[in-house]
């Protein structure tokens, strides 16, 4: 007598295809993902209705935080180096190669001059949590205008943004204004986050 | 894993079966741990997006003479105040001003803008002026309203101290 055997369906499927595919998005995603650096201080931004892609590219990004101290960010880190560069022989600072080093690793920063020599000399743990407090951009003393200045003379094609928190004073926002009006800047973009547009007009 | 069974041995009756072992592995986890990831990295490239749109301010003349001439009932002047209030003023033909206190709702600023647009139509400037203690999303939020009213003619200017006084005299009468 012969056994009947029940026949067993398997319920395993094969899966490399769909494993394949999935490797090959995440390997996209993570090449194209940009790493985020941290920032020195965190920026609400305001929303508005529109759609341009704000895009960190050949541009120069100046932040007004929530407490009103102003940052100057530098995403391209070749235009960083130039920028040390230049700056270093216009205003007569002294900076040995490692200090510009540090520089060239900084995309945002903060702080009177001073303090920013100070800064470059540091290592890399003091630097995080070295307290910023902020570009000075008032009319006495504009160091603002300088970096502005220095950065549109190496790259004199860049573009401006500014990125203002939400509870930023809106003095702060006039200075900065008034200063890129002193370079000659009258067009910028302002960093926004997106809000519908309403439905009912 | 794959062994090769070089049959013949022994010899006494029966087969010798080759063990096959299955090569598949079980790639559930695998996949499982991708689409996590990929489900991460998605997210996190495309949420951090952010918008921007561009802005102008007009340059600073030096000679008054050279200001264009802005025919004066066809503007309307914001003064953006503190705590989120908003202060507008329209100048009459015989130079006097209605001061009116409105807010950011939907029915304050809005219906203004819509209001004046309809009457004087396209020529409309809007003049912004932020008070010091006004706040940077105020200004956002009325640039964000001219072109969500597709009201191109815009100024940016500071607020003149005949501004300030226009609206403390407003608030010592309202509080």
């Amino acid at each position: 007598m012969s056994q009947v055997k029940a026949k067993r369906h398997s319920i395993s499927l094969d899966m490399t295809a769909m494993c394949d595919m999935a490797f090959l998005l995440l390997t996209f995603f993570i090449l194209t993902a940009k790493m985020k650096v941290p920032e020195p201080a965190q920026f609400d931004v305001p929303s508005s209705v529109s759609t341009q892609k704000y895009e960190e590219k050949d541009l120069i990004r100046i932040s007004i935080s929530s407490d009103d101290r102003i940052f100057l960010t530098v995403p391209d880190q070749t235009l960083r180096r130039e920028m040390i560069d230049a700056y270093s022989n216009t205003f007569k600072v002294n900076l040995t190669e490692a200090q510009k080093m540090n520089f060239e690793l900084t995309e945002t920063f903060g702080m009177q001059k001073t303090d920013l020599i100070s800064y470059l000399a540091q290592s890399d743990d003091v630097r995080k949590k070295f307290p910023q407090s902020g570009i000075p951009a008032d009319s006495t003393n504009n160091e603002l205008e300088e970096w502005i200045a220095t950065a549109t003379g190496v790259r004199p094609e860049l573009t401006i943004a500014i990125k203002g928190d939400k509870d930023a004073n809106y003095s702060k926002f006039g200075e900065v204004i008034a200063t890129l009006k002193k370079r000659r800047i009258y067009a910028f973009s302002l960093v926004t986050s997106l809000e519908s547009k309403p439905s009912n007009l | 894993m794959a062994e090769i069974n070089t049959g013949g041995g022994g010899g006494k009756g029966g087969k010798t079966r080759s063990k096959k072992m299955s090569t598949k592995v079980d790639m559930t986890p695998m996949v499982d741990l991708a689409f996590l990831l990929i489900t991460f990295f998605m997210l996190a490239t495309t949420l951090t997006k952010q918008q921007k749109f561009d802005f102008g301010v007009p340059p600073d003349v030096k000679n008054p003479t050279d200001q264009p001439e802005l025919k004066a009932s066809n503007a309307i002047t914001l003064i953006l105040g503190k705590d989120d209030a908003v202060y507008w003023y329209v100048m009459n033909q015989d130079g006097s001003t209605d001061f009116h206190e409105t807010d950011f709702s939907e029915d304050g600023i809005r219906a203004t803008l819509i209001e004046r647009k309809k009457t004087v139509g396209n020529d409309l400037n809007v003049v912004i002026k932020p008070m010091k203690d006004s706040k940077y999303k105020n200004l956002i939020d009325i640039i964000d309203e001219l072109a969500i009213l597709g009201i191109g003619k815009k100024a940016l200017v500071e607020a003149t101290p005949d501004d300030v006084k226009l609206v403390q005299a407003n608030n010592a009468s309202v509080n």
